[in-house]
């Protein structure tokens, strides 16, 4: 499943990390007993992944709660020593936590930020252009760059704890970025913005990646994140990746239909809709209908003949959906 | 590595005056020194000097306490337990610079906020009160400010040793509260050491403890000969290759076993 890349920037292999969890029942009583007999389970996070990711790639990174994805990305960047199997991202092996490597990667986690919560951000960006020791010249022209679009000017003197959850987040990838990473571990990061925020990070990653040529693994529940950002994706569940490739790929393999949308100039009963396909939805002018994908063209072209069709669209089923079959079919 | 304490120092001085109210609480801790300093005085009031200890001495002893408590006190082992279960350490982890060093700059950085109002505050108090004094030569402040930070970081270096223990249990700030409750007993925080009975004077000057607190006070008010002080350092120096060397290993193998939660 793994696929080899003679330029990979990331190589995973049959990656294992295993944690030894502490498990106790609700209750007082269970409180005391825990005391005496702790019992513990072990949680298999990860269970032998393996892929590669090609320099300047973008992937989605995706599966449900619990899949792994997050226990692979902090395995990716040396925050966890893995139980057994072996990662490299540019060629360093991220639990030696060399100096070089942890310059050459930034790991964005949605659910948190790194920023100096009392002062305002700019605090932070001055920590991290002495931490990084990026040169003044480069620091003011990626700074200046970053602030503009990201739109962070109004911000910069501002405590973070004023900020709104969407102004710390561009504050929080500025931050990740003022040392030009080459490599972008991208941990939810859209996660609680509005339509306007996510809509600015999603175009912002996009342009750094163009601009660039970094390498990026995102992971994210909003598939929009996904489809905007990526073609190939890695699905996990269970710690073990259950796709790895193209999304269009994916839809198809998992999504045996498509969908025609149609719009009509006289009212046509459900029923005489039901010989071109699964009805999903209609009220007689408009009808959403589900065709086995080989089917697609000849029962749009038999619609068109047969009905007074005004308008017609062929789509392909939602992305939401699509991986929610990859799930359910586990 | 230069412009990244300078870096860190300037941001975390920041955090230390970015609440008055915060300040101003750190402040009027400095105070709990000075209630043990009562007690004596009332001692002294009843009985005439204790074991060749004057008024003058007690206030002298405990003003210094009283600045020496908030400037080498460290707190990393609770910092760090927080740091573990709230995710924060992950982005220390992920930062090119060891964490010792970001929290480090933290001690520092909060030390000089304290200090730059507690500094002032006893040199106006030995201007006003006559009791309050220290009468050394040169040699000697350079000696008792050198045993202060050498002090300082031999307590940041023990809580640090400790902290590390929370890669394996999630109670390395109650065993350090443990630790830290004998060492205030032995440091001469809550009494002068040569007011302790002489067996627990002896084992108090060879732990880590005083190293901070009574042996500054004591070259302070120039209780202790040129060989006590050199033994003093000699003592402090061994406890900080002793704790560097456990940090180190606890580090080392506490790492493996890190588990990145809380975020």
């Amino acid at each position: 499943m793994a696929r080899q890349n003679g330029d990979s920037a990331v190589v995973v292999e049959d990656l294992v990390k295993h944690f030894r969890v502490h498990r106790r029942e609700a209750g007082v009583a269970a409180g005391v007993k825990s005391l005496l007999r702790r019992q513990y389970a072990d949680v298999r996070a990860v269970d032998g992944v393996s892929f590669s990711i090609g320099r300047g790639e973008m992937v989605g990174f995706l599966g449900p709660n619990g899949a792994g994805k997050t226990t692979t990305l902090k395995c990716l960047s040396g925050l966890l020593y893995p139980t057994s199997g072996r990662a490299t991202v540019m060629g360093y092996t991220p639990h030696e936590r060399k100096t070089d490597f942890l310059r050459a990667f930034t790991l964005v986690m949605g659910q948190r930020n790194q920023l100096f919560w009392d002062l305002p951000a700019m605090e932070t960006f001055l920590v991290n252009q002495a931490i990084y020791r990026i040169p003044q010249s480069e620091f003011g022209t990626t700074l200046a760059e970053l602030v503009d679009l990201l739109g962070l000017g109004p911000y910069l003197d501002k405590p973070v704890r004023n900020l709104s959850l969407g102004e710390r987040m561009r504050a929080e990838l500025a931050a990740a970025l003022l040392h030009r990473p080459a490599i972008l571990f991208l941990d939810e990061p859209t996660l609680g913005l509005d339509v306007t925020g996510a809509a600015a990070v999603r175009s912002f990653l996009a342009d750094y990646n163009v601009r660039t040529g970094a390498t990026v693994l995102l992971t994210s529940h909003y598939m929009i994140d996904v489809t905007a950002l990526t073609r190939r994706v890695i699905v996990i569940d269970q710690g073990q990746i259950r796709f790895d490739g193209d999304l269009q790929v994916l839809a198809d393999k998992t999504a045996p239909h498509r969908v025609i949308k149609v719009t009509l100039s006289s009212p046509v009963d459900p029923v005489g809709l039901a010989e071109y396909g699964e009805v999903e939805a209609t009220d007689g002018f408009t009808a959403v209908l589900r065709v086995p994908r080989s089917h697609t063209k000849d029962v749009a072209a038999r619609m068109l003949a047969e009905l007074p069709v005004e308008d017609i669209a062929i789509e392909e089923p939602p992305i939401e959906e699509v991986i929610r079959q990859v799930f359910a079919s586990e | 590595m230069t412009f990244a304490y300078r870096a860190l120092l300037r941001a975390h001085v920041g955090m230390g005056v970015a609440y008055r109210a915060r300040l101003t609480v750190w402040i009027l801790s400095s105070l709990f020194p000075l209630m043990m300093m009562a007690v004596w005085l009332s001692v002294v009031d009843e009985v005439g000097p204790t074991a060749g200890w004057r008024i003058s001495d007690f206030v002298s002893y405990y003003a210094g306490g009283a600045v020496l408590f908030h400037t080498t006190t460290s707190f990393l082992t609770w910092a760090w337990d927080a740091d573990l279960r709230s995710g924060d350490m992950s982005f220390k982890l992920l930062k090119p610079i060891d964490p010792f060093h970001q929290y480090l700059t933290q001690e520092v950085g909060l030390r000089v906020v304290v200090l730059v109002f507690l500094l002032p505050t006893l040199v106006v108090l030995t201007l006003l009160l006559p009791d309050l004094t220290y009468q050394l030569t040169p040699i000697e402040w350079f000696a008792a400010i050198t045993a202060a930070l050498t002090g300082f970081f031999l307590n940041v270096l023990m809580a640090m040793a400790f902290a590390t223990i929370g890669f394996w249990t999630t109670q390395a700030g109650n065993l350090y509260s443990l630790w830290w409750g004998l060492g205030a007993f032995l440091s001469g925080w809550i009494a002068p050491l040569s007011l302790l009975p002489d067996v627990v004077a002896d084992v108090a000057v060879v732990m880590p403890f005083r190293s901070s607190m009574g042996f500054p006070l004591e070259i302070l008010l120039g209780r202790l000969t040129g060989a006590e002080i050199a033994t003093g350092f000699a003592v402090t120096g061994i406890w900080i290759g002793g704790f560097a060397l456990l940090y180190r290993l606890g580090w080392r193998m506490g790492l493996r076993r890190y588990q990145a939660v809380g975020g």
